[in-house]
């Protein structure tokens, strides 16, 4: 018999169900992450600086996006806008339905679109995440409606790693200040770290252990430059069962693990000295996405799919 | 085999194909865009000037044939990019994926700290917040979320001036709902970030207050 052809094979990697709990996962944490986020702007005042227009109190001048139809960026149009959409990301945590992920990723861009000065790349990543979790079937699993099916398309699961590698690799392409680059001064993260917008408290009594933002310079734009190598870890552990040195090394010493494990120092150091926002939680919701159902599932039921890592 | 089942067998195919086009737009989509940086006048900052210094010595060229030779560059790659991913960056756009990942892209090395301050009754300045300022915390809870910070962040920079005019009436009217205050001022600090060495040396570099907004009470 002749070996399929590739599209044959990409068809069959693409119709590959699994177990929806990877994505169940990623789909509770991105609804949290999301109501937390409407939660906070709303509860610290700031929700009317930046999402309604200047004549309403806002900082800017804004035209509404979508919004414009039902009356723009005023008071009597956002705030039921950013309860409902805070309400359907509760919905999405509950797992009540597929349409809650869906209006969820409807609502929050929406709010993210009206004030393009008041955003960061976290709206970008969520909104991202939202729509393939649409895809996902991710309701299926930590739902509390029970489900008759219990399976999401694996390609959603990788397609969610791909995203994870490409924010990496491209912020890291982007990083080209001469204090970021290995032949630079490894300044990056020490000036950083002084600037008043991103900083949480004033951090000048770091001066006598400098070198440590000199080293997490380095580690941060190696770990970001290297990031396909996690795309790579994960081919090489779903075809184990294939020769090579590389891949029997990289399964050996779980190169995924090691790689995961430096990119959640790098946020936690993040979230410790900084404010950016969502984008840690919102990018280690997706490291859920490297493990395959079997290595998520706590207590062993019956298989619901075949499913490899 | 009827026209149903045929539709059917379709279903596979049509799902690879979706993921593939996906996968395709995502990764082209995240090659580096420009254009957000192509402004002649910030290219001007401080910052932006020190980054050029350092590339064109390194390099062993004159600053503006560096700077000349990288807008070129910058140019020409953001026209050729634009034109390979027109259709996924359209689809992208259509389904709020865009990848912008221009994330802390370099230090800024000259920041600027915002303060808000109001006149009291004798005529004098009174600060009433000041980023990262513990004893100056008017409004702190709302300056501290990501969406004010990233707000306050542009203000300094060349080319929105006028943004920080309508952001400090903005904040000047919401403090005079809660003040009887007669005006209120917005202004930043700016100031070389010190390296390690000088604060261990005590040698902080001196500032400039910049970009005064003052605005006054309407009668």
């Amino acid at each position: 018999m002749s070996q399929p052809g590739a599209w044959a094979r990409w068809v069959a990697l693409c119709s590959r169900q699994e177990d929806a709990l990877p994505v169940a996962l990623i789909r509770v944490m991105t609804g949290l992450t999301v109501a937390g986020h409407i939660a906070h702007i709303a509860v610290t005042g700031a929700l009317p600086l930046v999402w309604y227009d200047a004549a309403h109190g806002g900082l800017r001048n804004l035209d509404g996006g979508v919004l414009r139809g039902i009356g723009g960026a005023t008071p009597e149009v956002v705030v039921p806008w950013s309860i409902a959409t805070f309400l359907a990301a509760v919905t999405m945590v509950l797992g009540l339905s597929r349409w809650a992920t869906w209006a969820t990723w409807l609502g929050f861009w929406v709010l993210a679109d009206l004030n393009g000065h008041a955003g960061g790349s976290y709206d970008e990543l969520l909104t991202s995440t939202l729509f393939l979790l649409g895809w996902s079937g991710a309701h299926r699993r930590l739902s509390i409606i029970p489900s008759s099916t219990s399976t999401s398309p694996a390609c959603v699961r990788w397609l969610l790693i791909g995203q994870l590698v490409t924010v990496y690799f491209s912020t890291a392409l982007q990083k080209v200040s001469a204090h970021w680059v290995p032949w630079g001064d490894h300044m990056a993260l020490w000036y950083i770290l002084q600037q008043p917008t991103w900083q949480r408290v004033p951090m000048l009594w770091l001066a006598p252990a400098a070198w440590v933002t000199r080293v997490a310079t380095v580690v941060s734009w190696s770990f970001e430059i290297l990031a396909p190598l996690l795309l790579l870890a994960m081919w090489y552990r779903h075809t184990r069962t294939r020769p090579g040195r590389l891949r029997a090394l990289f399964n050996r010493l779980d190169a995924r693990l090691l790689i995961l494990c430096v990119g959640f120092g790098m946020h936690a150091g993040i979230e410790i000295s900084m404010e950016v926002g969502s984008f840690s939680l919102a990018t280690v919701a997706l490291y859920v996405a490297c493990f395959s159902p079997d290595e998520l599932r706590w207590r062993r039921g019956p298989p619901p799919t075949c499913s490899r890592p | 085999m009827g026209l149903p089942r045929r539709l059917r067998a379709l279903g596979p195919h049509l799902v690879a194909g979706a993921v593939l086009w996906h996968a395709v737009a995502l990764v082209l989509d995240a090659s580096p865009d420009t254009s957000s940086g192509l402004r002649r006048q910030a290219w001007k900052e401080a910052t932006v000037q020190a980054e050029f210094h350092a590339y064109a010595a390194m390099l062993g060229m004159d600053e503006p044939v560096f700077e000349e030779k990288l807008w070129s560059f910058a140019v020409g790659w953001n026209t050729a990019r634009a034109r390979v991913i027109g259709p996924f960056h359209r689809y992208l756009g259509w389904v709020h994926s865009q990848q912008s990942w221009q994330m802390f892209v370099a230090p800024h090395t000259t920041p600027s700290r915002l303060q808000i301050q109001e006149m009291d009754s004798a005529g004098e300045w009174q600060t009433l917040f000041e980023e990262r300022d513990p004893d100056h915390t008017w409004m702190e809870p709302a300056f501290g979320t990501e969406r004010m910070r990233a707000s306050v962040f542009r203000w300094s920079w060349p080319g929105y001036e006028a943004e920080l005019k309508r952001g400090c009436q903005a904040l000047a009217t919401l403090r005079f709902t809660q003040s009887p205050t007669p005006a209120v001022r917005c202004h930043f600090y700016r100031a070389p970030s010190p390296s390690p060495q000088q604060v261990l040396d005590d040698a902080i570099p001196e500032g400039t207050w910049v970009r005064e907004q003052v605005v006054r009470r309407s009668p």
